[in-house]
């Protein structure tokens, strides 16, 4: 009895020390020291300068912390920086690819247990995050989406509805053609039914962001490019209706120039269906005079197959991401991070950077509300964030490819584009 | 009388040979010049090219590398058998070619006018020569701006009926390589011209005299004596020619393209890929591979070069 009595109390006290030791440790995680400097890499011009004044307003809350801003390196290329160990803490990024390849090579931060991300990530648009690799490592700090902008007096002159503008592909091939048969403008430019960004059909996988509303449109969001794993395209799939992507995107082309050099904003283009949020500056600089949506322009969602189908859109915008360096360190980018994404700051940074919220209670603002900028907010429910892994912009480069030969040159027929963009795209997965 | 020093120099007849140190000593200032070349050669040169080598035999990420995994031979073998990088090698010779071709055939033809003008010889040499000491990204800028879809080379060639419409050419598995090449020729053919009319200058003017006085005229004096005699010069041009466009990087890398070459690889060059593989796939061990491979090729064509073509130069 004696012994047992004896076993017991010492069975009790090992419990005891080792629930403090762990405890101890478990607190010392959850209050890690934060570091006192941190480095966050930004865009030059108005980004610089919103995020100066942003770093001004958490070093007067934080005296005793040095925020230091530096620009992003060309093409947002942070894995040189990262082989010299001379990484920003805190990167504000686009979407992209390049997300994806820093989570692919573990150099970021996995953000899903960090103090209080549940409740950040609870207070997001959901449409905006996407987990990479089974996990969260960014969160967006402003989105942009594109819809169709359109030509008031065009439409007018065309005997079309100004304040109607087309819902499905039918209604926008039929008004792409009646604008089209306009007489040349006094200055001799053509009239042009719709118009297309070819030239950056050539630049690189980010233009498939501009193009793929079309495409979830046509298969109403139940296809992007890749598989779960990103390993194999899908969209060779029947279900994901690329061959109608196709066939629309060549019908359109047939009342648009070849080349974007002659854009919207001169005044002798119809419709416009890549127009994004963050397009608003060259309203301003518009042809004669600056437009004004609900005015001389008009904006609506992207046209669809079938009337009552779904609009959707593709999420453009900025992402944050911690790169890993010292806990400390990290601690303290993660809780700039959560600065930014204060209510008030993150309106100031959207606003007066031309972004869409991310944060559901700002979508509500008076100043999202206005009509010029409510269609955009109401996209955003139907967004799509693009697919950030490495080997999406592969796909989607080997896909503009096709597209342009298929479109724009014609020198592939509609019947083998989808068999000959997925073989190309397969190819161009496998060389990256 | 014999200064004592000159007795204490080696050459002189049976004197015994004088220590290592001894030599190094009286040739200290020589060594003393050379040093920083020497400590910096030791250090930029060849400790990396020792680096590179190591690094071939691992798996290794400069993001993980705790994570570097010894690999033994498997990258040479993965070099070797690697499909892009041969592609690379064929979008390189398709553009050097290319490039070879037109350089140092626009160099000959503007030495071969310039050597017979008097006036304004000074003011030719010198437009001909300002392309080379521009940029090269600014170049290739302006040249992407020229020769784009919308740009006025196409504007042009549509108008003068020679194409249909515009082409989107860095979607093409071929034109990149050759535009990139014409713009290159623009940017470095003074540098053939300079040189061949360096050639030309030394050729010994009677060669000439006895050749018209056998009767020679025209493109027989261009062709049986002015080539033959600048051999040497073109064996030049070609060695670094080469040697340059093996190590192509700046030229595709600012004209847009991702860093594989565009969505077919079709601009893709063995320097663009190891910068690929260390930079976007964070691939050292494989990168330093291909970048001793590449080495390895250089210095094999070089060597077939002068083993070859410098002997029938000569």
């Amino acid at each position: 009895m004696a012994n047992l009595r004896g076993t017991f109390v010492r069975l009790a006290v090992a419990l005891i020390l080792v629930s403090t030791v762990f405890g101890a440790m478990l607190a010392h995680a959850q209050d890690t020291p934060m570091a006192n400097e941190i480095r966050v890499s930004v865009v030059a011009g108005a980004m610089q300068d919103t995020m100066t004044k942003l770093v001004e307003k958490y070093q007067e809350a934080n005296p005793d912390v040095t925020v230091t801003l530096e620009l992003e390196p060309e093409g947002g290329a942070f894995q040189a920086l990262i082989a010299a160990g001379n990484q920003p803490d805190l990167i504000i990024t686009s979407f992209g690819p390049q997300l994806g390849k820093l989570a692919e090579q573990d150099a970021a931060v996995v953000l899903d247990d960090l103090p209080g991300a549940e409740d950040l990530f609870a207070r997001l648009e959901p449409v905006s995050l996407q987990k990479l690799y089974g996990h969260y490592y960014y969160v967006p700090i402003g989105a942009d989406v594109t819809l169709m902008i359109y030509n008031k007096a065009l439409f007018e002159e065309a005997g079309l509805d100004p304040d109607d503008p087309p819902a499905t592909w039918d209604e926008f091939l039929a008004a792409a053609a009646a604008i089209d048969a306009l007489p040349n403008r006094e200055n001799g430019d053509e009239v042009y039914g719709t118009v297309f960004w070819n030239e950056a059909l050539q630049w690189g996988g980010w233009y498939w962001n501009m193009l793929q509303p079309i495409y979830l449109n046509a298969n109403q969001g139940q296809c992007q490019l890749l598989n779960n794993l990103a390993t194999d395209i899908i969209f060779d799939r029947e279900e994901c209706a690329l061959g109608e992507f196709f066939e629309f995107a060549k019908a359109a082309q047939q009342y648009a120039p070849p080349t974007m050099e002659k854009n919207f904003f001169g005044r002798n283009i119809g419709m416009w269906l890549q127009y994004g949020y963050s397009w608003e500056p060259n309203l301003q600089s518009a042809a004669g005079e600056p437009m004004v949506i609900g005015e001389d322009v008009g904006v609506a969602p992207v046209p669809v197959p079938n009337e009552g189908d779904t609009s959707f859109t593709t999420f453009g915008g900025r992402g944050m991401m911690i790169l890993k360096s010292t806990p400390e360190r990290e601690a303290r980018a993660w809780h700039f991070l959560n600065f930014l994404m204060e209510d008030e700051n993150n309106y100031q940074f959207i606003t007066e950077l031309g972004y869409l919220p991310v944060i559901l209670a700002l979508q509500d603002d008076p100043y999202f509300q206005d009509p010029a900028r409510q269609p955009f907010v109401e996209l955003l429910a139907h967004g799509y964030v693009p697919e950030q892994f490495a080997t999406a912009d592969s796909a989607a480069s080997a896909l503009q490819g096709v597209y342009g030969q298929v479109v724009v040159e014609d020198s592939v027929p509609l019947e083998e584009s989808v068999a000959t963009a997925a073989q190309k795209a397969r190819e161009a997965i496998q060389g990256s | 009388m014999v200064s004592s020093r000159a007795l204490d120099t080696p050459e002189r007849a049976g004197a015994v040979p004088s220590s290592l140190f001894l030599r190094i000593k009286r040739s200290r200032w020589g060594y003393i010049f050379v040093s920083p070349w020497v400590v910096l050669y030791l250090f930029f040169g060849l400790y990396p090219l020792v680096l590179s080598f190591y690094l071939t035999f691992f798996d290794y990420s400069f993001v993980t590398p705790e994570n570097r995994t010894f690999v033994g031979l498997g990258n040479w073998i993965d070099g070797v058998t690697d499909s892009l990088f041969w592609k690379s090698l064929y979008n390189i010779v398709l553009n050097q070619t290319t490039f070879i071709v037109l350089k140092n055939g626009l160099g000959l033809i503007t030495a071969a006018l310039l050597v017979r003008i008097t006036w304004g010889a000074r003011l030719f040499r010198t437009i001909y020569f300002l392309p080379v000491i521009t940029s090269t990204v600014v170049l290739m800028t302006i040249g992407d701006n020229l020769a784009s879809p919308g740009g006025p080379v196409q504007k042009v060639l549509i108008d003068a009926g020679l194409i249909a419409g515009p082409v989107f050419w860095k979607s093409d598995d071929t034109l990149p390589m050759i535009i990139i090449a014409l713009i290159n020729t623009w940017k470095w053919f003074g540098i053939s011209t300079i040189i061949l009319l360096a050639g030309m200058y030394g050729i010994d003017p009677r060669l000439y005299e006895a050749a018209v006085v056998d009767g020679a005229k025209g493109w027989q004096l261009f062709r049986y004596i002015t080539l033959p005699m600048l051999r040497p010069q073109l064996f030049f041009l070609l060695v670094v020619d080469i040697i340059n466009g093996l190590q192509m990087f700046t030229e595709v890398f600012s004209i847009g393209f991702n860093v594989y070459g565009g969505i077919n690889n079709q601009a893709l060059t063995p320097v663009l890929y190891l910068y690929a593989q260390a930079f976007d796939r964070s691939n050292v061990g494989y990168a330093s591979t291909l970048g001793l491979l590449l080495a390895f090729l250089i210095a094999l064509l070089t060597a077939l070069q002068f083993r070859f073509v410098r002997a029938e130069a000569e």
